[in-house]
């Protein structure tokens, strides 16, 4: 019972392995057919996956710059620097922030003296007009805008606290921006997909047709629909996956060109777009998979809109 | 095995071709079905082999009703069957060998299994030594002979010939009709549909005529 189980299982596992070779055998045996098809559906692939790799980098580089994310806290004129220490502390427990500086009203005023060349008029102050300031850095994975607004939040409900600066307006247009590139990047990913299901689609019903004698007599001899199927889905997964990795080579080939030009940003601005231009394995993987099932996703369409015929 | 009730067939360009027919098949019979040309013979096969739809009417195989049989059903019970043409219909990319083995194939059978069952089925028609030939490179009595082995390859239980020896000399067919009468002696049940009339009174079988729509049943070849 169980080793003809077992054997059931081993022939069905030896007839797919023998359609998926024979399928690859007959796209090899077609050369400059296939390699034009898997040229235009490699194109479309690897267009968007380009944008997406310039954008992910570039949303990165601009993000990374800091100063803008700084929080500057004024504290309360009667808030000491005794207190000021506490305050500082209980921050830099607090796991919201990466670094924490405070800034003494005594010396923020000799360094305001020493740097404006008024030490005489400011000696002669009554009292230190200046507050005591904390420096506040969000960590990383606070730094986006949501985020950065529940901290807003937290920081007006501290009592020491007098007022604060939070530029979050820079933060909003940048994620304007953002949301404008991403919008655009997932418009022009649908239609190019969907180009390439339709030359796969097309190819497959093609090659239907132009075996319409041979499917005919297989459906004499007891063929199932699926059988019929079953090597153009091979097809279609091997025109899939080839387009996904000549699709991953064009992207490696364009980044090894734009590379250079990508260092010299980065050495101006302090930035890490060349590395994040790179291509990284799960992203090649994801590519090969989600290639390989729109092949067969196309094959399946494909093939049904022709054999639903008879 | 086959049992035809009150069947009709009408084609919307040609009308009723097959009216009010009955039939009935027992198991291990080997039968012929003659009628003059446009008759309906070929028809008959189509209906039986779940190929065309009768318009009335009802067919059973086996005792199951399977005039409304869903595609995935046909499927399955055609690949329990054995089609015999007049043309071979052999696939014309594949060797000898692959073209018998496509049956199998299609009903899932073990790699190890279907060299075994290819070669029983190529040494009963006579052409063991040509499992390697292209179908073109064959004669017409040689392609007939590989169109039989493919239908018997799976052990049928049902074979249904449609003009087997269309194309044949009247010696090559004497042995094609006896080829297909010693798979009768092992159990199956035999449809041939010819106008070969001297052939068939060689034959001795029981023969089944078509003539305006009707099957005129127990007639003997002579
Ligand atoms: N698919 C079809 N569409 C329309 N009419 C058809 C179709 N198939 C067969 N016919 C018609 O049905 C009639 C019977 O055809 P069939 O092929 O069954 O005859 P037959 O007895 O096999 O003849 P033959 O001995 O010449 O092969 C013919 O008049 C034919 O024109
Ligand atoms: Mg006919």
């Amino acid at each position: 019972m169980f080793s003809k189980a077992l054997a059931i299982i081993i022939s069905w596992y030896q007839n797919h392995l023998l359609c998926a070779k024979q399928s690859l055998n007959k796209l090899v045996a077609a050369p400059i057919g296939s390699s034009i098809t898997i040229s235009m559906t490699a194109l479309a692939f690897a267009i968007p996956l380009a944008i997406f790799q310039l954008s992910q980098g570039s949303a990165a580089a601009l993000s990374s710059m800091q100063e803008s994310k700084q929080i500057t806290l004024f504290l309360a004129d009667d808030v000491n620097y005794a207190s000021a220490v506490t305050l500082a502390e209980q921050l830099k427990q607090d796991s919201d922030f990466s670094s924490v500086e405070l800034i003494d009203r005594q010396q923020a005023l000799n360094d305001f003296a020493k740097r404006s060349q008024l030490e005489g008029l400011i000696q002669n102050l009554p009292q230190n007009p200046l507050p005591h300031l904390l420096l506040l850095m969000p960590r990383e994975q606070n730094q986006g805008l949501q985020q950065l607004e529940q901290l807003q939040q937290r920081l007006e409900d501290l009592n020491e606290v007098a007022y604060f600066q939070l530029d979050t307006l820079w933060l909003q247009r940048l994620q304007a921006w953002q949301d404008l590139a991403n919008r655009s990047l997932t418009i022009v990913t649908a239609l190019l997909l969907l180009g390439a299901c339709l030359i796969l689609i097309n190819v497959i019903r093609w090659e239907l047709a132009s075996r319409r004698d041979e499917i005919d007599i297989m459906y004499l001899v007891g063929a199932s629909d699926r059988y019929i199927r079953r090597p153009f889905m091979y097809s279609g997964f091997w025109l899939g996956l080839f387009s996904g990795a000549l699709a991953l080579i064009l992207v490696l080939l364009a980044s090894a060109l734009i590379y250079p030009s990508l260092g010299r940003i980065d050495a101006l601005y302090g930035s890490d777009l060349a590395a994040k231009s790179l291509l990284e394995w799960e992203t090649c993987l994801i590519v090969l998979s989600s290639s390989a099932l729109i092949g067969l996703f196309s094959a399946s369409i494909g093939a049904n809109s022709r054999l639903q015929i008879r | 095995m086959i049992r035809m009730q009150n069947v009709a067939k009408r084609y919307a360009q040609t009308g009723e071709v097959l009216s009010q027919l009955n039939l009935e098949l027992d198991p291990g019979e080997f039968v012929f079905l003659t009628g003059a040309s446009g008759a309906g013979k070929s028809t008959l096969l189509k209906l039986i082999a779940l190929i065309e739809t009768p318009s009335r009417g009802n067919i059973y195989l086996n005792g199951h009703n399977v005039t409304h049989a869903k595609r995935s059903q046909i499927a399955k019970i055609r690949s329990r069957m054995g089609l015999i043409f007049q043309d071979h219909r052999l696939l014309q990319d594949r060797n000898v060998f692959e073209n018998v083995a496509l049956p199998l194939r299609i009903s899932g059978y073990s790699q190890r299994e279907i060299p075994r069952r290819v070669r029983a089925a190529l040494d009963k028609v006579g052409l063991l030594r040509k499992e390697k030939s292209e179908p073109i490179a064959l004669s017409g009595g040689e392609q007939q002979r590989v169109g039989i082995a493919r239908a018997i390859v799976h052990k049928p239980r049902l074979l249904l010939a449609d003009e087997p020896t269309g194309n044949l000399d009247p010696a090559l067919s004497l042995e094609i009709f006896q080829l297909l009468a010693q798979f009768q002696q092992v159990g199956v049940t035999v449809l041939v549909a010819s106008h070969d009339l001297s052939l068939i009174a060689q034959m001795d079988k029981r023969v089944i005529r078509l003539e305006h729509g009707h099957a005129l049943t127990g007639l003997r070849g002579d």
